[in-house]
C-alpha cells in the first residue's frame, strides 16, 4: 500500500484551501498532520476521501499507483481507503449491525469473495466490539444517531477495524474523547497497525501522539505542508505552538 | 353508526386495520387500559379515526399508507384525564399523482399528558402531502407535553409537501412543540455511506429505507414490521 499527495491543489465554492501538498506514505508508516486551524487539514482528508463539495484544480493522489481522483468516493473505499471523520454523520433509521455487514459485505464481493451471513458476521462484530471496549446494545441503535462525541469516533474506530482498509485516514479522532476513551482508541488503532497498512492521522494534540508514535510529523500551514519531522517535532511545536516555525518559514 | 371499540380498564389491545374502503374507527380506552393499532390504507379511501382516552390510558397508533390513490386520513384525539400517553405517527410512499391529506386534531382537557405526532412522507414524482395538524390545549390542561413533526423527504422536482401545523393554546404551563421539514436525501449522509463503499444508487437507498424505518421501528415486533416494510420498499 502506498498513497502518494503530489502537488495537490483543490478549492471549495472556487475558495483555494490547499495549495500544493506533497505527501508520500507507505506501508508500515504512521504519519501525523498537525497545524492550526484553517490550515486545509480537514480538507485535505476529504479531497482524499472525494468529497463533491471539493474541486481538485491540480495535482494527484496516487493509491498504489492509480490516481484515484477520478474515481467515485466509494471505488476509493473498496480499494482500500478509509476515512475516520472528524463529525461522524448521523444516519437516523439505519440500524448499525445492518450497516456494518452490508459495508463489510460490499467489500467482499468486490474482491470476490462470498458474503457473511447475519451470524458469521456477528462473530467477527462481537471480537472487534471488544477492542473498542463497546457493548452489543450499540450493535441495535441507528447509525451514530444520538451518541455521543466519544461513542461517534469509537463507532468510527469500529468501521475501521471491521473494514480493515490498507490506508486509514484519522481526521482529529481524539477531538471530543475523555482521557479513558482516548486510551481505548489509541489501543484500538495500535491494534489495527500492521506491516501492510498506512495511517495518517490528523490532530490538533500532541497528546494522541504519546498514544500511537508517528513515524512521521507534518505541519500544515495556508494549504500546504511547511515542515516535516519525527515525533520530535510534535514535542517541539507542544512547548513553542506554531508562530516560530510560520516565521522561520516566512 | 358505528358503535366505539371499547378498551376496558386495565387491558391492553393490539390490533391491525386494513383500509381498502372509507371507513370510520372509534376506540374509547378506559383508564389505565392500552392500546395499539395499526392502520393499513391504500386505494381511493377516507379513514376517520377518533380516539377517546381516559385517565391514564396509553395510545400507539401507526398510519401506514400504500399505494393510495387520493386518500384522506382525519385523525382525532381526546384526552380526558391525567397521565395520558399517545403516540401517533404515520409514514407514506406517494408516487405518481398520488395524494395524501392528513389532519390530525388533539384535544388535551386534562392535566398532565404526553402526545407524540411523528408523521413521515416520502415524496416522489408529482405526488402530494397535505399535513395539518392542530393540537389544542384547555385551560385546565396544564403540564400538558404535545410534540408534533412531519417530515418530508421530497424526491423529485415536481412533489410538493404542505405542512400547517396549528397550535392554539389556553393552559400557560405547558410544552408544545410542532416541527416540519422538507428536504431531499442530505448529502452529507451520502458521502458518509459512499465512503464506507456503498456506491450512490446504494446509498440512497439505504437512506430512503432509514427514513421510514424509522415509523417502522415503532412497530411492535408481534405485529411482524417486515410485512408492512415491504409494502413500501421499492
Amino acid at each position: 500500500m502506498k498513497l502518494e499527495i503530489k502537488n495537490l491543489h483543490a478549492a471549495i465554492d472556487e475558495t483555494p484551501i490547499l495549495s500544493g501538498v506533497n505527501l508520500t506514505i507507505s506501508s508500515g508508516e504512521v504519519h501525523a498532520i498537525m497545524g492550526p486551524n484553517g490550515s486545509g487539514k480537514s480538507t485535505l482528508s476529504k479531497v482524499i476521501a472525494g468529497h463533491p463539495a471539493y474541486t481538485v484544480t491540480e495535482g494527484e493522489v496516487l493509491l498504489n499507483g492509480e490516481n484515484i481522483l477520478e474515481l467515485a468516493p466509494e471505488e476509493r473505499a473498496l480499494k482500500g481507503l478509509f476515512l475516520a471523520f472528524q463529525y461522524p454523520t448521523e444516519i437516523p433509521g439505519v440500524h448499525n449491525a445492518n450497516f456494518l455487514r452490508l459495508a463489510y459485505n460490499a467489500k467482499l464481493k468486490y474482491h470476490g469473495k462470498p458474503e457473511l451471513d447475519p451470524l458469521e458476521f456477528d462473530e467477527l462484530i462481537q471480537e472487534k466490539l471488544a477492542l473498542v471496549e463497546m457493548d452489543s446494545d450499540f450493535l441495535e441503535r441507528s447509525v451514530n444517531h444520538g451518541f455521543s462525541g466519544g461513542e461517534k469516533k469509537r463507532n468510527e474506530i469500529l468501521q475501521m477495524l471491521v473494514l480493515n482498509p490498507g490506508f486509514a485516514l484519522l481526521d482529529e479522532t481524539d477531538s471530543g474523547l475523555d482521557i479513558d476513551a482516548l486510551r481505548i482508541v489509541a489501543n484500538a488503532v495500535n491494534t489495527f497497525k500492521s506491516p501492510d497498512n498506512a495511517i495518517l492521522m490528523i490532530t490538533h494534540y500532541q497528546r494522541l501522539l504519546n498514544h500511537i508514535i508517528p513515524d512521521f510529523v507534518h505541519v500544515m500551514a495556508n494549504g500546504k505542508i511547511i515542515q516535516s519531522g519525527d515525533k520530535d517535532l510534535a514535542l517541539q511545536l507542544e512547548e513553542k505552538g506554531y508562530e516560530w516555525l510560520l516565521e522561520s518559514v516566512g | 353508526m358505528l358503535h366505539p371499540h371499547l378498551i376496558e380498564k386495565e387491558t391492553e389491545h393490539t390490533r391491525v386495520v386494513q383500509v381498502d374502503q372509507d371507513q370510520t374507527i372509534e376506540a374509547h380506552i378506559k383508564a389505565g387500559g392500552s392500546y395499539t393499532i395499526l392502520f393499513v390504507q391504500s386505494g381511493n379511501t377516507t379513514l376517520n379515526t377518533r380516539f377517546i382516552l381516559d385517565e391514564g390510558a396509553t395510545l400507539k397508533a401507526i398510519w401506514i399508507s400504500h399505494h393510495i390513490e387520493e386518500a384522506t386520513q382525519n385523525i382525532q384525539v381526546e384526552f380526558k384525564g391525567e397521565g395520558i400517553n399517545a403516540n401517533l405517527s404515520g409514514i407514506a410512499r406517494l408516487t405518481g399523482q398520488q395524494k395524501l391529506t392528513t389532519h390530525t386534531h388533539l384535544i388535551h382537557h386534562q392535566p398532565n399528558t404526553n402526545a407524540t405526532q411523528f408523521f413521515k412522507r416520502i415524496i416522489e414524482d408529482q405526488a402530494v402531502s397535505e399535513f395539518q395538524g392542530l393540537v389544542h390545549v384547555k385551560s385546565e390542561a396544564q403540564k400538558t407535553d404535545s410534540n408534533q413533526f412531519n417530515h418530508n423527504l421530497i424526491l423529485s422536482d415536481k412533489g410538493r409537501a404542505i405542512a400547517r401545523p396549528q397550535l392554539e393554546i389556553f393552559a400557560d404551563d405547558v410544552k408544545c412543540s410542532h416541527g416540519a421539514t422538507v428536504g431531499q436525501l442530505d448529502e452529507e449522509q451520502r458521502f458518509y455511506l459512499q465512503s464506507r463503499g456503498f456506491s450512490e444508487d446504494q446509498a440512497n437507498h439505504i437512506l430512503i429505507q432509514g427514513f421510514m424505518d424509522e415509523i417502522f421501528d415503532i412497530i411492535p415486533a408481534q405485529l411482524d414490521p417486515a410485512k408492512y416494510r415491504h409494502l413500501l420498499y421499492a
